[in-house]
């Protein structure tokens, strides 16, 4: 997901004008199509033009698709956001266009995009549910499984719920400290 | 071309379209009036109410929607509540669009500078004169761009009604295809764009709205 959204955002903010449309149009449609419909897309869709995936990898791949989709915007939101005058020294230090990227944008524009790209971060970890609809063995998918066999789905359901929300506050607490660690560093 | 793909696109556009439309609609609804209750609760600053608000929504935005919608749907019936398949989705999508929403109302009450509600009470207004006349009409502008992003979340999200059994989208497509499953590829293409024609002006508008109050 970081890696389509960093390479996407490069794209995105780069000068060349058909590396910019193909990544706006990337972004643009996966972001506004909804991640449960992709997720069916790479499972039913694609076997029929000959690619049969495992239900686990194409849940992964639609996913990291529609977050991708997601990081790309708001990277370059967070490139844009970096100084002009941070890439004019770069320039003005001899950098080649990849070095500044690497060296001087990249890591301004990511910490600036920190908070946005945890909440995706967290929106990937609630989204991978949406994988039980095409079978993959994972907590919800679990549930069901068990629902199928005892009927009991109200204290299920809570306890899935409860298992996703304990997850979400972890995550949510490492990257509060995350963001705090690098806060120290100033702009 | 398969030639029972126009047919099936038929029946997917002329039943599918309006319940997703329904569902997405009602829970939009149910969004913007949960939010905007909730977020005004939380400008009240007093500890109980506050402490209740922010549990429901940090529980709500906490737990997958999918798990909260099986939980209406099939766990409910457990407690005595039953609900058919469509109040089902739209309980389930518009609770947790008004936890969003409360959020969204939150953030923009609380970015109207303090010295407008300070004006206000100088004046002789009440809190809730002050709120209604002065506070919210400048918060809601800013809440307008946020809450499209929002209503963007949740036609994509209404796809999930699909897995309890509501005749949308994506719904019609999985009947469409029992008995043919090279349709598959054509239907899911078609609501993918049926998707994307919803929201990318939704996205558009409110990506121009955000620059424009910037």
């Amino acid at each position: 997901m970081l890696l389509v959204g960093i390479v996407g955002a490069a794209m995105r903010t780069s000068k060349s004008a058909p590396a910019r449309g193909f990544a706006t149009a990337f972004a643009e449609f996966f972001r506004n199509t909804p991640p449960l419909v992709h997720i069916f897309f790479a499972y039913f869709a694609l076997p029929v033009v000959g690619i049969k995936l495992p239900a686990f990898v194409a849940g992964t791949l639609a996913l990291v698709f529609y977050q991708g989709a997601i990081a790309i915007e708001i990277l370059r939101a967070g490139i844009e956001a970096v100084p002009k005058g941070q890439f004019e020294a770069a320039s003005a230090l001899g950098l080649s266009g990849f070095e500044q990227f690497r060296s001087i944008v990249m890591p301004q524009a990511f910490r600036i995009s920190l908070p946005a790209l945890g909440n995706n971060l967290i929106s990937l970890l609630k989204n991978t549910s949406l994988i039980s609809a095409i079978g993959a063995i994972e907590i919800t998918g679990v549930a069901n499984d068990i629902i199928a066999i005892r009927l009991t789905s109200a204290e299920l359901y809570l306890t899935i719920g409860g298992f996703y929300l304990v997850l979400v506050f972890i995550l949510s607490g490492i990257l509060r400290s995350t963001e705090a660690r690098l806060a120290r560093y100033g702009t | 071309m398969n030639p029972a793909y126009f047919p099936a696109l038929r029946d997917v556009l002329v039943h599918g379209l309006p319940v997703t439309i329904e569902v997405s609609f009602a829970s939009m609804l149910i969004a913007v009036a949960g939010g905007l209750v909730l977020g005004v609760v939380r400008a009240l600053r007093n500890p109980a109410l506050d402490a209740i608000v922010i549990a429901y929504v940090e529980v709500l935005r906490g737990i997958p929607l999918l798990v909260l919608m099986f939980f209406v749907f099939f766990g409910l019936p457990q407690l005595g509540l039953h609900f058919p398949e469509i109040p089902s989705a739209i309980i389930a999508l518009g609770l947790w669009g008004a936890a969003n929403g409360t959020e969204i109302v939150r953030g923009a009450i609380f970015s109207i500078a303090s010295g407008q509600s300070e004006a206000g009470a100088a004046l002789g207004l009440g809190w809730l004169q002050v709120m209604t006349t002065i506070v919210l009409p400048q918060a809601l502008r800013r809440m307008i761009p946020p809450f499209m992003s929002l209503f963007v979340s949740i036609v994509e999200s209404s796809s999930l009604a699909a897995l309890i059994g509501v005749r949308d989208l994506l719904e019609i497509v999985r009947i469409k295809v029992e008995n043919d499953a090279t349709l598959w590829l054509p239907l899911l293409i078609s609501i993918l764009f049926i998707y994307f024609l919803i929201n990318y002006p939704i996205s558009i508008a409110s990506q121009r709205l955000e620059k424009r109050l910037t």
